[in-house]
């Protein structure tokens, strides 16, 4: 019990400072690792965290059509993002193989996901899922309630990446395609024409035959229907969640973040900056922790010397019975102390097990 | 020769703590090797206080005490607990067996408390042998309220015997017990001590026992012991 009392007040402050420890370091490491992000005007920390990992989608979306307009500047690599799915509970992410080339991501197996309906997995998740090359995986529902909603896709496993120790571990990769694909903007199914029953067709004029909701749409792209998969959008108003832009040099990367400063759609934004805002914040979080940490310690120790005091109360008998029998002081000075020092030990032990335990899990719901 | 023949001699001894309005006086009391000797008083009388002034827990204000003819009560601090150490074993009125610790660990306690005296393969052995005469010894590795009651007071007999001490003072290990218990245990702690040629010197203050022992110290009439 009083093992336990210890870890839990030890276990506090050395989970604190762990997490924000780690919090700390892999925003740091990850948001210097991108130069730029440029996303719809809104939420800037929402942009930023979304893009850097992938934790869902920010509230508004920009379109190809602002990719290009980046990617024209010539300034460096670009990279589009699509977020918002999941598969198994794990992110979905649409990208390009620039994402792979920038992020220093090669597969350990397999290929990156080239062709629609392709996913490439995140080391972590294959692991977690027990998943590999050549097996399926099903996307979850993006909104039960709304029967308008497209249906979960089927995609092939065809490649798991190496294992990077940041958030792409626990991501899964698609081309933006696929993502089109699983927003509800493309869609594959048997081919409409003048054989096609009547009762799937809702209009039909001279041009063209609009079918009803009755026409089943494919649940999964395979080398028999590939082709019969399209988008009911124009290519550069197809939607993108963010653009992660890796300049040349610094001159391209402070001339890029400049020219959309004052863009009335587009916000152009720092990670590092961004984070080290955010950590601002996180700090004075922690220091206020830290300090009621230290008020928290202070009442341990008296707790702890109350009962070191009662101890030696009710074992007075005891320190009596040793002390006749030959003990000196200072030797029973020092087995109390060492109680003492192996309870401490012990709660440390699990204090620090237990922060470990904790660390993990909240590391993981926080990025 | 006379003297030679006593473990304990005590004179003009004056010891009062202080504050507490409480004094012991004995003007002559002597105490022979290998006797069984009763320390009697009512409750607050000085029998505990005067148990600790032979084994050198406390120092008198004034007199002798002459343990095998060295003056024990001009001694320093260090030199009284490494007396105590060499010569007094201590039984107590309920064992005062240290319950986490197993019974071979109660009985070599005073070896592993003190480095003044070796705990090697021979001390272990002894115990084990002691143990056995005792019949305990299956039970060494078992914890004090793992055994008996009967089993209990030997172990607690044989810890205070366990260094061969010259002397052996038990405080009123019979208090709570009823007769017939009593007489088992004070016979089982006189068995021990002859067998170890101990003199033991026993406080109580049931007169029901006094048939046993050699000479009765009754505290109640301070300054003239009575003898048996």
């Amino acid at each position: 019990m009083q093992v336990a009392a210890l870890a839990i007040t030890m276990c506090l402050p050395i989970t604190a400072n762990m997490i924000v420890g780690e919090v700390s370091d892999k925003l740091q490491s990850r948001a210097k690792k991108t130069p730029l992000i440029f996303g719809a005007k809104g939420d800037r920390f929402d942009l930023t965290i979304n893009s850097l990992f992938f934790r869902g989608a920010p509230s508004s979306e920009i379109s190809m059509l602002e990719y290009n307009r980046v990617k024209n500047e010539n300034r460096g690599s670009v990279v589009p993002i699509i977020l918002g799915f999941t598969a198994k509970k794990y992110p979905v992410v649409g990208t390009t193989t620039e994402y792979f080339l920038e992020r220093t991501l090669v597969p350990k197996s397999g290929t990156l996901p080239l062709v629609l309906g392709d996913v490439t997995l995140g080391y972590l998740c294959a692991k977690r899922l027990s998943l590999k090359e050549g097996d399926h995986i099903l996307t979850d529902q993006v909104n039960l309630y709304n029967l308008s909603a497209n249906n979960p896709v089927k995609l092939n496993i065809t490649g798991i990446l190496e294992e990077s120790k940041s958030a792409d571990d626990e991501t899964l990769f698609v081309n933006l395609q696929t993502s089109w694909l699983l927003s509800g903007i493309g869609h594959g199914h048997v081919k409409i024409d003048d054989k096609t029953s009547s009762e799937s067709i809702l209009s039909k004029n001279k041009s063209s035959i609009t079918a009803n909701a009755s026409l089943e749409n494919y649940i999964e792209v395979n080398d028999e229907n590939i082709n019969a998969f399209h988008f009911h959008k124009e290519q550069e108003n197809l939607p993108i969640s963010s653009l992660l832009a890796f300049p040349k040099n610094i001159k391209d990367e402070t001339i890029l973040k400049g020219n959309y400063i004052n863009d009335k759609t587009v916000q152009s934004i720092r990670p590092r900056e961004i984070v080290s805002e955010l950590l601002e914040f996180v700090f004075k979080i922690k220091q206020f922790l830290n300090t009621s940490f230290i008020l928290t310690g202070i009442a341990a120790s008296l707790f702890l010397l109350a009962l070191i005091l009662l101890s030696i109360q009710t074992r007075k008998r005891e320190i009596k019975t040793l002390f006749l029998i030959g003990c000196d002081r200072k030797t029973l000075a020092l087995l109390f102390i060492g109680e003492l020092a192996i309870l401490s030990c012990m709660a440390l032990l699990v204090s620090i097990i237990t922060a470990y335990a904790l660390k993990s899990l909240a590391i993981g719901l926080i990025i | 020769m006379e003297n030679e023949k006593q473990i304990l001699q005590i004179e003009d001894l004056k010891f009062w703590y202080t504050g507490k309005g409480f004094q012991l006086e004995i003007s002559n009391l002597k105490i022979n090797k290998g006797s069984k000797v009763a320390i009697l008083g009512k409750s607050g009388s000085g029998k505990t206080t005067l148990a600790h002034l032979i084994s050198g827990i406390l120092k008198p204000q004034s007199g002798l005490i002459r343990f095998m003819g060295q003056n024990i009560s001009n001694l320093s601090d260090r030199e009284r607990r490494a007396y105590r150490i060499k010569n007094i074993g201590f039984i107590f009125q309920e064992f005062e067996l240290i319950e986490y610790l197993s019974v071979l660990d109660n009985l070599i306690l005073p070896y592993k408390l003190n480095k003044s005296l070796s705990l090697n393969e021979e001390t272990i052995n002894r115990a084990k042998a002691i143990a056995g005469r005792i019949e305990i010894e299956n039970k060494l590795h078992k914890y004090p309220n793992q055994l008996s009651g009967g089993e209990r007071q030997r172990l607690a007999t044989a810890r205070a015997l366990i260094t061969s001490p010259a002397l052996v003072i038990a405080d009123e290990p019979t208090g709570n017990l009823d007769t017939q218990t009593a007489n088992k245990v004070l016979n089982e702690i006189i068995n021990q001590s002859s067998k170890s040629n101990s003199t033991l010197l026993m406080i109580t203050h049931d007169p029901r026992l006094l048939e046993s022992f050699d000479q009765v110290i009754d505290l109640n009439k301070l300054t003239n012991p009575i003898t048996v």
